[in-house]
């Protein structure tokens, strides 16, 4: 599959991390809901680091959607709320 | 919700309100070209614009830096005339400095992360760019309209994905560039309403005591130079008694 990390580059990685993804993900939105801050960046950055140390990079001219886009290895969890209210974190 | 899917959907939102804009699909793929193009300027005016407020950190540290020597000097000249309160406040502001200065270094190295981030993302989009343009070409001259629509909505869900990836990378450069100005300008005015003076060029207390210092020791010594050039009339009284006695 495809995972694109936010703000760094998208990479080739196999479908059975997937799993762990999706509980560390998962990690991270408990965590944001409590306040927890350095167990939600915690969360996030195991996540970064399957993609990175499993996954291949893309070739930058690859023009291809991805399957899984993960935020920004720095993103905050004041950001990551803003996500989930709705703001409107993407520009066009 | 899991913030992923959050993520994805928002992202697909973007993507799907590009897409469906042109009834044609080719001019999708002009007008997707078009945009990407604008955003790559978007980029780069990121860059320049965390350049120049970095450049402003820069030159406000090594104003700090300067009035630490200032303050080093003042603080010496205090103790040599034995007035440790101003000594005392020349080195409570030098404190005041060095603690800003920290900050501004880490404000500084923060700036320049933004900015080998947003390096690496012109270099990422302009690759994808070129690619995008021969796909396009390619795809106008293979395809009728018709054909195209798969081909065109692979390319261009692809790349709109990369262009909400950059966008969002250009924002928040943006957000923390206009964060550092205006903390920049809290600085400046701080500097300015004298909280961490200037104390050579605002006059302040400790400056302009030791002034008066210095300026009345020079006084003390030009008067005894005077003195020493002039006489007075009791000392030409006295000089001329002595010359009488020798002549007697």
């Amino acid at each position: 599959m495809i995972v694109r990390i936010l703000g760094d580059s998208q990479y080739e990685l196999e479908s059975k991390y997937l799993d762990e993804i999706n509980e560390l993900d998962n990690c991270m939105v408990d965590h944001l809901n409590d306040d927890e801050v350095d167990e939600f960046k915690k969360c996030l950055s195991e996540m970064i680091r399957i993609v990175r140390d499993n996954g291949t990079p893309l070739d930058p001219t690859e023009i291809v959607a991805s399957d899984v886009i993960l935020p920004s290895p720095d993103i905050t969890p004041k950001e990551a709320k803003k996500l989930f209210a709705q703001e409107g974190t993407i520009s066009e | 919700m899991s913030l992923l899917n959050r993520l994805s959907t928002v992202i697909k939102a973007k993507i799907s309100k590009f897409i469906d804009k042109h009834e044609d699909p080719r001019e999708t793929l002009d007008y997707s070209y078009q945009k990407q193009l604008e955003l790559l300027q978007n980029v780069k005016r990121g860059i320049a614009d965390v350049v120049t407020a970095k450049k402003r950190l820069e030159l406000q540290k090594a104003k700090l830096e300067a009035n630490i020597e200032e303050l080093n000097t003042q603080a010496r000249d205090a103790v040599s005339v034995g007035r440790d309160d101003l000594a005392r406040i020349a080195l409570e502001r030098k404190k005041d400095s060095m603690a800003q200065i920290d900050s501004l270094v880490a404000q500084i190295s923060d700036l320049e992360n933004e900015q080998a981030k947003l390096i690496n993302t012109e270099k990422r989009l302009s690759a994808k760019i070129e690619a995008f343009r021969t796909k396009k070409e390619t795809i106008k001259a293979q395809y009728s309209a018709a054909e195209a629509q798969v081909k065109i909505t692979e390319a261009v869900t692809g790349i709109s994905e990369e262009m909400a990836d950059v966008g969002l990378s250009v924002q928040r450069a943006d957000e923390k560039t206009e964060e550092m100005k205006a903390r920049a300008q809290a600085l400046d005015e701080l500097i300015e309403a004298g909280t961490l003076k200037d104390v050579t060029s605002d006059e302040t207390k400790v400056d302009e005591e030791l002034r008066k210092i210095k300026s009345k020791d020079e006084v003390e010594n030009e008067l005894k130079i005077l003195k020493e050039q002039i006489p007075t009339k009791k000392r030409v009284a006295e000089q001329e008694g002595e010359t009488q006695e020798v002549q007697q």
